[in-house]
């Protein structure tokens, strides 16, 4: 287990540590087998060409997810994701290196809860921003 | 004439028609293959040894776990709207207010909560916003979702 993250540990501006993902056809097909989301487009190359598609595109909940992985590892055990948003903006395709990145934006303790808002967002090889989103999490406190 | 122009009226109705309730059973190896395909090696959702000494006393499923299956059953039918032929997924807002255990129950029930017809560069497009509520088996709210979906 990682090591554990505290509220006190973290400021306002601090960037999320980020996370690289190598993405491959076989995971999009893994990725399509567990969570059942059966759609051409992310598998059939002439499907999604017919569709009007450059390509298969990967899954934009699967992008969810490395955002969410992004913030799960950074928090450690002890943390909660609360909430997570995610908007994709741009399509991604399999062989796509993406990078998870994060920066906290605000910091408050709610209902004896302390609380981390942090914008999210994912880079591909260009550094364009392809998914865009946020993220409320908990941490524990020393105090 | 085949079928009548969508309308933002016929298109909720369309969608609200297959937003049927489903239940999924969480169990382990569904939780193992998630982690796999997401590259997630979180011991919280992938060791059963190290997760006994945490608040939780085992395996949680991971918080993105309702990106995916638990959303499948009603995003799926919602994939295609005839007679719109293509859709795409704009995102989501999920929040988190319970873990949940492999063994637990889970019923999800959706409701479309607002339709918007735009013009965009493909022509007439309809966005459809709708909501899923994510239920243990003893009742209890243990996540909720807002989703976007386009079709053009």
């Amino acid at each position: 287990m990682a090591k554990q993250l505290y509220y006190e540990d973290v400021e306002v501006g601090m960037e999320v540590p980020t996370l690289e993902k190598k993405t491959s056809s076989r995971q999009l097909v893994m990725w399509a087998g567990a969570s059942e989301d059966y759609n051409e487009i992310h598998y059939d190359k002439d499907f999604a060409l017919g569709r009007g598609l450059p390509g298969v595109i990967i899954h934009g909940r699967l992008k969810a997810a490395f955002l969410g992985q992004l913030m799960t590892d950074w928090i450690g055990e002890r943390g909660k994701l609360k909430k997570l948003s995610a908007s994709y903006r741009k399509m991604d395709a399999p062989g796509d290196t993406l990078v998870c990145k994060g920066k906290v934006t605000k910091k408050y303790i709610q209902d004896g809860e302390h609380c981390l808002e942090c914008d999210i967002w994912i880079e591909n090889a260009q550094g364009e921003k392809t998914t865009l989103g946020s993220a409320v999490v908990a941490l524990p406190s020393r105090g | 004439m085949s079928q009548a122009e969508p309308t933002v009226e016929s298109v909720r109705r369309t969608a609200e028609a297959l937003c049927l309730p489903y239940t999924v059973e969480i169990e382990r190896r569904m939780i193992k293959k998630f982690a796999e395909a997401v590259g997630d090696t979180n011991p919280l959702w992938t060791d059963e040894e190290a997760a006994k000494h945490s608040e939780y006393g085992g395996i949680i499923l991971p918080p993105t776990f309702f990106c995916s299956v638990l959303m499948a059953g009603i995003s799926l039918r919602l994939d295609s709207l005839p007679p719109l032929s293509s859709s795409v997924d704009g995102g989501s807002d999920w929040q988190f207010f319970l873990p949940v255990r492999p063994g637990d129950t889970i019923s999800v029930s959706a409701e479309i909560t607002e339709v918007k017809e735009r013009q965009g560069k493909l022509g007439r497009m309809f966005f459809i916003y709708w909501r899923a509520y994510y239920r243990n088996q003893r009742g209890e709210l243990v996540a909720q979702s807002d989703n976007t979906v386009i079709y053009y």
